[in-house]
């Protein structure tokens, strides 16, 4: 019987403070604290993830980095050929400038099978002291990775392109600029929905950002490479058609993104 | 086992969404019934909200309370078995994955509660000794 008393006045007092933390935790009284305790982490966390990484990655690295190079060198083609063709002088599609991206190392990519199942999203050590801010786009080399969804003060969350709460407006690449909504699914698939049905989806189409920077500089740049269609589903009795969209980069083997910061 | 817990923390944070932390907690009340597991459980539940970008405390509110509806099962029930060990990894993980948002929640439940069921057959299969040697240490 005091054993059981001792336990439950244990539990009523770890419950209690719990419950006060949790009701204080929207202000940002235990930011201090919690931002010190995140820093001694930060280190464990990315070398364990880059331990991980580097037993995952074991070949080919160097062949999915060039053609990575290739897809990215073609979607400057197309969008330099487009721009000519149109005679704007100003880019229609935005390059971020290197002065505006703020590298972050990746230290957090939980998923349900580490190595085979794609993470919905990545923890960076990069926060609002680093004026990262809800909303701004994560991308590596050309490629549109995520959001920034949650931000402390040196920890933010990304929300993955690929995440089943992601939505956004996209377009085909090349001369076709099929517009569309690109929708995650959850475990690394998306799809490219509300597609009018005059419209021609082709397999092996690269998908682009079509842009939605806000005032306050979030949202995501024109022109990021989303991914590519790989199957297009089309029916007549549908009032759109729908395409599904595998994404260039693998997640799983990254280690640093970067943040577009600014314009 | 507060190291076999940091370790668990870190592989939540950082790897996988399978809540090893609460499995460990539940065999560790279900093994060993002392009222050190809901201190542990109150600083990883810290721990994880930090890392995982959480609402503070909210992990900790979870893992203090559930331990707690364990506890209360031991009072009428035997728990110290294989079955419940299921059960418990099973339903906690069903209920930690829906409330904090975390997809596949019926396999990953099924997968947390095969673990736990093995790291109860790993601390049950412990020499008794060893068990002894910690009541001895702790005045018991």
């Amino acid at each position: 019987m005091q054993k059981g008393t001792k336990l439950f006045s244990v539990f009523v007092g770890f419950f209690v403070i719990s419950a006060i933390i949790f009701g204080l935790s929207k202000t940002n009284i235990f930011s201090a604290p919690a931002s010190l305790i995140s820093s001694i982490f930060s280190p464990v966390q990315s070398g364990f993830l880059n331990f991980a990484i580097g037993i995952r990655s074991t070949s080919n690295n160097n062949l999915k980095n060039e053609n990575l190079g290739l897809i990215s060198e073609f979607s400057d083609y197309q969008k330099l050929k487009e721009q000519n063709k149109s005679l704007l002088d100003q880019f229609q599609t935005l390059n971020p400038k290197s002065s505006t991206l703020l590298p972050a190392e990746i230290v957090g990519a939980p998923s349900f099978i580490p190595g085979l199942s794609s993470p919905e999203n990545l923890i960076i050590n990069r926060g609002s002291r680093d004026n990262v801010k809800v909303g701004q786009a994560v991308i590596f080399k050309n490629n549109l990775i995520g959001k920034i969804g949650k931000v402390k003060s040196n920890l933010s969350q990304v929300i993955l392109i690929t995440n089943s709460d992601s939505s956004f407006t996209a377009l085909t690449g090349g001369d076709s600029n099929i517009l569309g909504v690109l929708k995650g699914q959850g475990g690394g698939e998306m799809i490219l929905d509300n597609v009018l049905l005059t419209e021609n989806l082709k397999n092996g189409d690269f998908v682009l950002t079509k842009g939605d920077v806000s005032l306050s500089g979030e949202g995501f740049p024109p022109g990021l490479i989303v991914g590519k269609i790989i199957s297009v589903e089309k029916s007549p009795s549908a009032l759109f058609q729908k395409a599904q969209v595998e994404g260039i980069v693998d997640v799983i083997k990254l280690s640093t993104v970067f943040v577009v910061a600014g314009y | 086992m507060c190291f076999i817990l940091l370790i668990s923390v870190l592989f939540e944070a950082i790897f996988i969404t399978i809540p090893l932390t609460l499995v460990l907690l539940i065999n560790f009340l279900v093994t060993d019934k002392k009222s050190w597991v809901f201190p542990a459980a109150f600083f990883s539940g810290i721990i994880i909200d930090i890392l995982s970008l959480r609402y503070l405390g909210s992990t900790s509110l979870f893992f203090v309370t559930f331990l707690f509806v364990i506890h209360l099962y031991e009072r009428k029930f035997e728990t110290s078995n294989i079955f419940f060990a299921f059960f418990a990894c099973f339903v906690g993980s069903l209920l930690y994955l829906t409330i904090f948002g975390i997809r596949q929640v019926l396999v990953q439940s099924l997968v947390a509660a095969v673990v736990g069921s093995l790291i109860f057959y790993l601390i049950m299969r412990l020499p008794k000794k060893e068990s002894l040697d910690y009541k001895y240490r702790s005045g018991k």
